[in-house]
């Protein structure tokens, strides 16, 4: 009885699972060792590629409130200039002037709420962009940089700036350089 | 053939060979029994070693082999683990480092953009000259603004709008004044 007791107090599986006790303990240590040894390199990495892929919403946002800038100030000599003693005709010419520069604003003012969302400005006082590399928030970024950039090439041409997104982007382009292809999820010309 | 008596026969031969053999196996046991000092560190304790009867060298001999292979086993499964450990760890460690830096570098890289478009408005106002263009350009390159000098041992910045190049172009068109055209 003695005996049967002896042996069922032996641990049989630890002993019969030697090998993986052995790897296991040896696989736990090397883990922090790995994890700190390219920590460092993942930080350089991350921050390049942020870099790289907000560059270009940071111009279009700093465009886009210069252009509004610039359109609110051509309402205001649009409204002077209605204040004076002028034909019917020149009168004729300032309202449609200010039907079209109204139009421009409620474009602009449209772009830059898509933008805002990268700055949350609701609860954000920094100016400065809030993101991370969730999956949610990837895929939030490739959603509304899509967006804008459509609606900004159209509203650029409205305003009579052809040149000036692809100007932008290839500024963006000679600063940041390129994003390798492998870590784009797409292809390539969406980042951009 | 060759003859027995001529002292040169293969039987001889053989009757040399045995007692030899006998006489190092003597020697081996006597050598097992009486030597408790520097390689019965090597081996086990002295006790395994105390007695001369054969079946506890056999024992000893397997129990020998056993650890011999034991440690084998170990070796290779430690090896086998701490690789593992090391690329799975790697794995981690750089997606963990990406997941860190990653809001830090779109912080930056949306301040160089402000600072870009503002340098592209103002050189097609002609309000700087292509000089200063060039030389914002230059400056705002990548990897001026992600040299390791303007960030700490951890690789972090307290607050991105007091990095030096970004501070220099903000302060300097700030003093040029607002880039709209009266």
């Amino acid at each position: 009885m003695s005996n049967t007791n002896t042996y069922t107090n032996i641990d049989f599986d630890s002993l019969l699972n030697l090998e993986d006790q052995f790897y296991q303990n040896s696989f736990n240590n090397a883990i922090n060792e790995g994890k700190n040894h390219s920590n460092r390199d993942g930080i350089q990495f991350g921050i390049q590629t942020g870099f790289q892929r907000f560059i270009l919403i940071g111009a279009l946002n700093k465009m886009n409130h210069l252009l509004i800038d610039l359109i609110n100030s051509k309402l205001l000599i649009n409204h002077q200039n209605q204040n004076q003693d002028q034909d019917q005709d020149q009168k004729g010419i300032e309202i449609s002037k200010k039907v079209n520069l109204e139009k421009m604003i409620k474009n602009l003012t449209e772009i830059q709420k898509n933008i805002n969302y990268f700055y949350n400005y609701d609860n954000n006082s920094t100016n400065l962009i809030q993101t991370s590399n969730t999956p949610n928030d990837v895929q939030f970024y490739e959603k509304q940089i899509k967006i804008i950039r459509s609606k900004i090439k159209s509203a650029y041409l409205q305003l009579g700036y052809k040149n000036l997104y692809s100007e932008i982007e290839n500024s963006c382009r000679e600063i940041a350089g390129d994003i390798p292809a492998s870590q784009i999820n797409g292809a390539q010309e969406d980042i951009w | 053939m060759s003859d027995c008596s001529l002292g040169n026969c293969s039987c001889k031969e053989k009757d040399k060979l045995k007692t030899n053999t006998s006489l190092h196996m003597e020697s081996s046991l006597d050598n097992l029994s009486v030597n408790s000092g520097s390689d019965s560190d090597v081996w086990g304790s002295d006790s395994e070693y105390g007695n001369d009867d054969e079946s506890t060298l056999i024992g000893s001999v397997k129990q020998n082999d056993f650890s011999r292979d034991v440690a084998a086993l170990k070796r290779r499964h430690e090896n086998r683990g701490y690789l593992d450990g090391l690329t799975k760890g790697s794995e981690i460690g750089l997606q963990s480092g990406f997941d860190n830096g990653y809001p830090l570098g779109a912080q930056l890289g949306g301040l160089i953009g402000e600072l870009l478009a503002e340098t592209i408005w103002r050189y097609s106002l002609a309000q700087i000259n292509k000089d200063i263009r060039d030389q914002a350009f230059s400056e705002l390159k990548i990897n001026k603004v992600l040299s390791s000098e303007y960030f700490d041992s951890n690789l972090k910045l307290k607050n991105p709008k007091d990095h030096p190049i970004i501070n220099k172009w903000t302060k300097y068109y700030e003093i040029l004044g607002s880039p709209m055209v009266a």
